[in-house]
């Protein structure tokens, strides 16, 4: 018989749980226990959240800004969602900065805050297009991965520093308003100040979720002039 | 509110009958509408065109039955308890009592039959909780969810779509609920998981909605059943 997709989920996020936090594995049920009573539904995106495919993509994202960023001090990620392990991806590039991950979503929130056994991030539950997060703007590199489903960051960009900004081609994604066809059009949208570094990286399917012909867009730029 | 050609003035004015059926105090009856043919005459006519366009309304994104909002504005019938009503509800039991009672905040439809798992999986532009076909507000309630609509109405379209999104995603914690027992949809049940058939009467309810508006489901006009039976009543 087959095994519901829900357990194969939960065992898949158990399994990844216990290669970071193997020490504490009654709290590992626990986090999942939780889990289970806000939303069944929520171990699948937070299955997904582990998956090779994302590991891979965070280490782009990371390494390219290693390669342009020198120690940040602080980090604010905004429309962070199921992104935990992006968050620590970026603790492990640059260990000394304080990060704060923010996100309209309270659930994924209180989630993301479990997960986070060894507190190495601050979670912020915010919109970050309708409320005031401008003191987190001021960090020494402000990361939204979000992009494509969020109001254009034009308007935000004059009050950051450095920015590292993600968006995506995947239109099929119902939340999704706010996709680029390609980087060069990512570029045009945001019309950084100063242009660090612009690319896409390939997003593979996996056996946790299809991904078709789906592309993730980033531009790192820097505001020489700020409001 | 009846604007376009998709709801004829016997949804208005049935709505007004059974109303006076079944709200037994003084109360005046207005409808905000572009066209006043064959609305019955005890009603207060209320020119759409008057009201004042909301900024970026001519937003290249869609916001849903933002028209509503006018209603929300403290200019609108001031220092008065308003009652919205979608012009597609059914009245089936006395609101005397539930309406003379104070309300504290606006009281909004919590959609009760919606499965909460899915909200918080869908928790964005998607999804909501909330249904305003049927909203009870004292005053100058509502007034900051008009206010703030004009200051970022080209935003908040793009972001949420529709006024039930705008009212959920920026302003739940201004909102209280009708009790549970009090509305129901005709299309999708009342309670989830265990009081979910479709088109069954509830008679211990006291509004059937029908919220049509996603493409699923019977318009009052296309039941054949008990709901045709009671809206044809309020001829």
């Amino acid at each position: 018989m087959t095994e519901h997709p829900y357990i194969q989920h939960r065992k898949m996020v158990h399994r990844d749980l216990e290669v970071m936090y193997g020490r504490q594995l009654t709290r590992v049920e626990h986090v999942l226990d939780e889990i289970d009573e806000i939303s069944p539904g929520l171990m699948l995106t937070l299955c997904d959240s582990f998956a090779p495919r994302n590991r891979d993509h965070h280490g782009w994202v990371a390494d390219t800004l290693a390669q342009h960023i020198v120690s940040p001090a602080t980090i604010t990620v905004l429309g962070s969602g199921v992104g935990l392990m992006f968050g620590l991806r970026l603790k492990h590039t640059f260990p000394k900065a304080k990060i704060t991950m923010i996100d309209y979503n309270p659930w994924i929130c209180h989630i993301n805050e479990m997960i986070d056994m060894d507190n190495e991030l601050s979670f912020v539950c915010a919109d970050v297009v309708f409320d005031d997060v401008s003191e987190y703007l001021g960090a020494d590199l402000v990361i939204n991965a979000s992009c494509d489903n969020m109001w254009p960051m034009t308007d935000m960009l004059p009050k950051m520093k450095t920015y590292c900004m993600l968006s995506t081609n995947m239109e099929y994604v119902a939340t999704n308003r706010n996709c680029v066809f390609d980087v060069e059009e990512f570029v045009d949208q945001l019309k950084p100040q100063e242009l660090l570094y612009a690319g896409e990286y390939n997003l593979t399917t996996t056996d946790r979720l299809v991904l078709p012909n789906s592309k993730r867009f980033m531009v790192i730029g820097q505001t020489t002039q700020r409001d | 509110m009846k604007w376009g050609t998709l709801y004829p003035a016997h949804y208005v004015n049935r709505l007004y009958h059974s109303l006076r059926k079944h709200v037994n105090c003084p109360f005046t009856f207005h409808c905000i509408t572009d066209d006043a043919t064959d609305i019955d005459s005890r009603i207060s006519v209320l020119d759409l065109n008057q009201f004042h366009a909301l900024d970026g309304i001519d937003s290249k994104w869609r916001f849903y039955t933002y028209q509503k909002l006018y209603t929300f504005d403290k200019s609108f019938l001031p220092g008065t308890r308003k009652v919205l009503l979608d012009v597609d509800v059914l009245i089936q039991n006395d609101l005397t009592e539930y309406l003379s009672q104070p309300f504290e905040k606006p009281t909004i439809i919590y959609n009760y039959w919606y499965e909460h798992d899915r909200l918080i999986r869908n928790f964005s532009n998607i999804t909501t909780p909330f249904n305003s076909s049927f909203v009870v507000f004292e005053d100058d309630q509502l007034d900051m969810t008009y206010q703030y609509a004009r200051k970022w109405f080209d935003k908040l379209s793009f972001s949420f779509g529709s006024l039930d999104k705008f009212l959920y995603y920026r302003f739940r914690d201004s909102f209280n609920f009708h009790p549970r027992k009090t509305v129901y949809a005709y299309n999708f049940g009342a309670e989830h998981p265990h009081d979910m058939e479709e088109e069954k009467f509830r008679p211990e309810y006291s509004v059937c909605i029908f919220n049509t508006s996603h493409g699923n489901g019977k318009d009052l006009r296309d039941t054949t059943d008990w709901a045709k039976q009671m809206w044809e009543s309020y001829d």
